[in-house]
């Protein structure tokens, strides 16, 4: 487990406690677990899957941003989002 | 009060902004503790033509709000000679105020409604950056006025382009960060990202400023009228009893004259 929080230059969208993160990395899509080395990476527009406990899965479509993991907290700098409809 | 509702809208809008700047300048400062990247945005040129964006109003009726930002760019402009600087004027008061005077208006950014639009803050911004790496200004400087509470309002100057380089704090060991795909790569795309950033919390603060000295303003009219039909009331009243009581006096007058 560890804390995701997506930033938006408006607001923060989300911020809870997940168990992986699936983002496209601007050198192809990436996961992240917990405890994974410090990163800073840039995203391009794609696909950024969240899930949670319980295999509750969240999918959100954004348009380009960063994307830090340091000490079990991911921040990801979002432009634009869109959550996916279920 | 409609100005305090806005007021504690664009306040919440400007505290909701700020994670997002916080930790851009968070991973800015972390870059530049990596490695000594230059980068066209950060190049200090000799300093020949100088842009000025300056935030105001589009609506009057707000105290001195308007008029702060107005002087301020004058002040800066006097600094220079007509030739050297150009002004972008965002909000129909500056403009308004500037078109009638000799300066030279570059772009204009009118009716906003009162509303923080990101897309236009970012066009704005992009037109900024534009400016500089044309190389058709060497400075950009940016006037709004910074919310400090909902009674204080500080118009500011800052230093907008070239982008001061982030400062690299000693000891305070950034952890090792994985670059992906490299430092150099990032420093473009975060570049951008923080001017336009830097554009939106300036206009969401001056927005606030704005709602906030709104408030104040139309908060000290009300009063004010208050006062003025107190101070009317009364007068009215005493000139009713004075005639009442003179023309008792006329009819007293004339009873005791048939008496006598």
């Amino acid at each position: 487990m560890f804390t995701l929080s997506i930033v938006t230059q408006e607001k923060i969208l989300l911020e809870k406690e997940v168990t992986s993160v699936i983002a496209p990395g601007s050198e192809g899509y990436l996961g992240i677990l917990t405890n994974h080395a410090p990163l800073i990476t840039a995203l391009k527009a794609g696909k950024l899957t969240v899930k949670e406990q319980g295999d509750i899965e969240n999918d959100y479509f954004i348009s380009g941003g960063f994307l830090e993991v340091s000490n079990n907290v991911v921040t990801i700098l979002v432009d634009g989002v869109q959550e996916k409809e279920q | 009060m409609v100005a305090a509702a806005y007021l504690r809208r664009a306040q919440a809008r400007v505290e909701a902004a700020r994670p997002y700047s916080e930790k851009l300048r968070q991973i800015l400062n972390s870059l530049a503790g990596a490695s000594d990247i230059s980068h066209p945005l950060f190049e200090q040129r000799e300093v020949k033509n100088t842009a000025i964006v300056m935030l105001t109003g589009d609506r009057g009726l707000c105290g001195s709000y308007n008029q702060n930002v107005i002087r301020a760019t004058e002040i800066l402009l006097k600094e220079h000679s007509q030739d050297e600087v150009e002004l972008v004027t965002i909000g129909k008061r500056g403009r308004d105020y500037f078109r009638k005077r000799d300066w030279k208006i570059t772009a204009e950014h009118i009716d906003f409604g009162g509303r923080l639009d990101f897309e236009r803050t970012q066009q704005i911004a992009k037109d900024a950056t534009e400016m500089f790496l044309s190389g058709e200004v060497d400075e950009v400087k940016l006037i709004y006025t910074r919310f400090v509470s909902a009674v204080t309002f500080r118009v500011t100057v800052a230093d907008f382009l070239p982008i001061a380089k982030p400062e690299v704090e000693e000891g305070a060991a950034s952890l090792d960060y994985i670059y992906e795909p490299d430092s150099e790569s990032i420093y473009a795309e975060i570049l951008p990202k923080y001017i336009e950033n830097m554009v939106y919390i300036a206009f969401a603060e001056s927005l606030a400023s704005e709602h906030g000295a709104r408030m104040m303003a139309m908060g000290n009219a009300t009063k004010n009228a208050e006062d003025m039909i107190d101070s009317l009331t009364l007068l009215r009243n005493k000139v009713r009893q004075a005639s009442i009581t003179n023309e008792l006096l006329d009819l007293v007058g004339g009873a005791e004259a048939l008496k006598g």
